[in-house]
């Protein structure tokens, strides 16, 4: 019966209901154009229509019931809901301008006990004293929105160390797809760091990208890839380090090709922003700006000429790496003869000279006793960290030989022996017996007595030049520097001659050891936490129950 | 000042004589606990430990269970009637709404308090970063004060408690998962303005990583302070309406 009277219910239509009811659907047309608008950035069909729909519903409202819309807009509820409404507006806008203010300001506070978010105390002073004022520019697509806020702490870190020297920029890849390009971004994360031209421009010609964790763990999601400060440093490092930082290797007299054998080393330099370049020694002097000159194995030895002109670059504070392959092929014939003008300029002005042996060393060997493993090593030495725990690198020597190191050395001339043979290892002085009996590795007494050096490192105190002596070059090439520490020692020697990397050392941020605890500690954790805590205040929650109740 | 204090401590009384107050206490530290303990489990022999970490579960359950301490804040007062008879005392609507905001943000932070003893164990396994701990603990309080403000505003609205609560649980929802709004939206101007006002861009990524930022704090304190402006003018409109 109810339902049927229910259903007989008319509905009236007057002029007053239909305009109210205009004025609502009115209403929520025009929220659902302001909302269209703002979602889509463009005046899309969605939002002319809702927005026409929204004026003629107020239209009509308007049209038909005047005197409503007049007391809605001027009636005590109206006057009394507008004052609300603006006051509440008057108070969003303030904090909204003091928040803003606030995130101008990046004022913060580091709570991290290890200073994760403060500029570490090295890095500031490089930050402070850069050349020229640069900007970091960041890449961050929409999706990765999360990941710009976790980073943003870290990359205002620089800004807000030398706010005139530093510009931090953020950037969309797929909203700024020529600006990402001319980066040479093709993902949808990747920061720069840029020199500024003189229009506040980024200087594409001087640019380093930032090595992210991807770079170095290729599996990593996208959505977990990050930098850090160590990182962002380094490339600010890498970009000043552009230009002023050259090193020479010596061509032309069958050294190691560099665009062949060894580009693994030449790209590894320029890939940090040192310009690589070579010259022949044979034609001209190493010229001024020179960084570091490197001999790679030449196999002709060096005139008299080319000898004086690696002295004169000594001489003036020059720093120059060797390394000399031993004559294992007749045509090797670089410092093996006695009177090789470079073996007798080593020899007088630094104290060291080639053995002009083969080493082998029974105790350490890699495959054959050919392949010499560095047994003994300069503890501390720059040059044999191998990383911050303070282990060493051991590098393995494809048939070396060894370095004589005199007793008594020049004036201002330290000398170092960075690796040496173990003390069993012997030197085979007889290169043609050696030639003759490939396989027959056995100490006699001819053969000098271990341990022999096989990377020495010299330096002279009064003029700052420096030397480092190395008895092999197989290591360098393409194939052999990947393995047994060789890219490390290759950058440590390069970081010791260049100095090219001294101004950054910083100890890891999260040096935290991972939780160990046996699982009786773990289920006592659960215990208390899921057990004890609960149930106490469960407790207590039944007692007050229990204690109103009786009330 | 005193009138506030009042209306304070009959709130904070009300919470810990009800018996609702403790199961909701009980099943946050219960959730709490075994989402702790499996990330323990998970860490054990990886990784070290994260004290920010029990914290930011607590910060999204917080977006279900302040509702629940905030739902009966004003609406319980309307639905009886008691809102008139309070209104009829010599007090300001403002005072009104302070008091029982600070009653109900002094219970949650009682209830955060409790989870200490979570730092403690983790403290007591394997040492960890008290800095960290400090800021997150910081940021879930002011994080919580918002909360309740969102909630307070909702129960304000209604008389009844439940579709205050479901409002009040449905805006924290959206407003701790704004920070997803990237993935949704095209204009990115938008979606980084949305983002700025979700409750997890301005926790988990500042407090919870050990960094207190200035504008982070101030979004905080301005989300209460707009919302409980807002209270007091939904509380005040009774009086014209």
């Amino acid at each position: 019966m109810a339902s049927e009277q229910k259903s007989q219910r008319t509905i009236i239509l007057d002029r007053l209901s239909v305009a109210r009811w205009s004025s609502t659907l009115g209403a929520v047309a025009l929220v659902i154009a302001l909302v269209a608008l703002l979602a889509s950035g463009e005046l899309s069909p969605v939002v002319v229509v809702s927005a026409l729909i929204g004026m003629s519903g107020l239209g009509l409202w308007m049209t038909l019931a005047p005197e409503d819309f007049r007391s809605t807009l001027t009636g005590r509820r109206a006057v009394y809901g507008s004052n609300s409404v603006l006051i509440i507006l008057l108070f969003v806008g303030i904090v909204l301008i003091v928040y803003a203010m606030a995130a101008r300001s990046g004022i913060a506070a580091d709570f991290t006990s290890r200073g994760y978010y403060t500029l570490k105390a090295n890095i500031r002073p490089v930050i402070e004293q850069l050349s020229r004022p640069i900007q970091i520019t960041a890449f961050y697509s929409r999706r990765l929105l999360t990941n710009q806020a976790l980073e943003s702490p870290i990359l205002r870190l620089f800004s807000d160390a030398a706010p005139n020297k530093v510009r931090l920029v953020y950037a969309d890849p797929d909203v700024q797809p020529i600006l990402a390009r001319q980066f040479g971004l093709d993902s949808a994360y990747g920061i720069f760091v840029s020199y500024l031209s003189a229009d506040g421009t980024p200087d594409l010609n001087f640019t380093v990208r930032v090595l992210t964790a991807r770079d170095r763990m290729p599996n990593l999601p996208l959505e977990e890839d990050h930098v850090n400060e160590r990182w962002i440093a380094e490339a600010i490092l890498q970009l000043e380090a552009r230009g002023k930082y050259r090193v020479l290797f010596s061509v032309g007299n069958g050294e190691v090709n560099l665009d062949s054998d060894a580009t693994g080393i030449r790209d590894g330099l320029r890939n940090v922003g040192i310009q690589v370049a070579t010259i022949d020694l044979s034609r001209e002097g190493v010229p001024q700006g020179t960084t570091a000159l490197v001999i790679l194995a030449p196999v002709r030895d060096f005139t008299q000429e080319m000898a004086d002109r690696i002295a004169a670059y000594l001489g003036s504070g020059g720093k120059v790496l060797i390394m000399a392959e031993p004559a294992y092929r007749s045509d090797i014939r670089f410092m093996q003869a006695e009177d090789s003008p470079l073996a007798k300029y080593l020899w007088q002005a630094w104290g060291i000279r080639p053995n002009r042996d083969i080493v082998f060393d029974p105790l350490s060997y890699n495959e054959t006793q050919y392949y010499v493993r560095a047994a003994q090593y300069l503890e501390g030495h720059p040059i044999v960290q191998k990383d911050q725990t303070g282990s060493a690198a051991r590098p393995l020597f494809p048939i070396a030989q060894s370095w004589q190191i005199a007793t008594e050395p020049p004036a201002d001339v330290v000398v170092r022996r960075i690796y040496t043979t173990s003390p069993e290892a012997f030197g085979k002085l007889d290169l043609r017996e050696v030639a003759r009996n490939p396989d027959r590795a056995i100490r006699e007494a001819a053969d000098l007595p271990g341990p022999l050096t096989l990377v020495a490192a010299a330096e002279n105190l009064r003029t700052q030049a420096r030397l480092l002596l190395v008895g092999d070059a197989d290591w360098v090439t393409n194939d052999l520097i990947v393995a047994f520490d060789g890219q490390i020692l290759w950058t440590n020697m390069i970081d010791w001659l260049t100095a090219f990397l001294e101004r950054v050392t910083i100890e890891p941020a999260f040096g935290q050891l991972p939780l160990s605890v046996p699982s009786r500690d773990l289920e006592l954790t659960a215990f208390i936490t899921v057990g004890v805590l609960p149930t106490a205040v469960l407790l207590v929650g039944l007692w007050v129950w229990w204690r109103r109740s009786r009330r | 000042m005193r009138h506030i204090w009042i209306i304070f401590r009959r709130e904070l009384g009300q919470y810990f004589s009800s018996p609702i107050a403790y199961f909701v206490a009980f099943a946050v530290l219960l959730l709490t606990g075994f989402t702790f303990n499996d990330d323990l489990a998970m860490r054990n022999g990886r990784a070290p430990v994260d004290p920010a970490l029990p914290l930011i579960y607590l910060a999204q359950f917080s977006v279900f269970f302040v509702p629940l301490l905030t739902m009966r804040l004003l609406a319980e007062e309307n639905r009886e009637g008691t809102l008139e008879l309070l209104m009829t005392l010599p007090l300001q609507d403002y005072q009104i709404v302070l008091g029982k905001f600070f009653g109900a943000w002094a219970y949650y932070t009682v209830l955060i308090s409790l989870t200490i003893v979570h730092q403690a164990l983790m403290l007591w396994l394997n040492p960890a970063d008290l800095g960290i701990a400090f800021s997150a603990y910081l940021g879930l309080w002011l994080f919580g004060g918002a909360s309740i403000a969102v909630g307070m505003f909702f129960s304000a609205l209604n008389e009844n408690q439940i579709v205050a609560a479901f409002l009040g649980m449905a805006a924290l929802l959206i407003l701790w998962q704004a920070d997803l709004v990237g993935n949704v939206l095209n204009n990115r101007p938008l979606a980084e303005f949305i983002r700025s006002l979700s409750f997890q861009s301005n926790y988990s990524y500042s407090f919870a990583i050990g960094i207190v930022r200035f504008d982070h704090t101030v979004f905080f304190l301005g989300v209460m302070g707009t919302l409980l402006l807002a209270t007091t003018q939904v509380v005040q409109s009774r009086r014209w309406r």
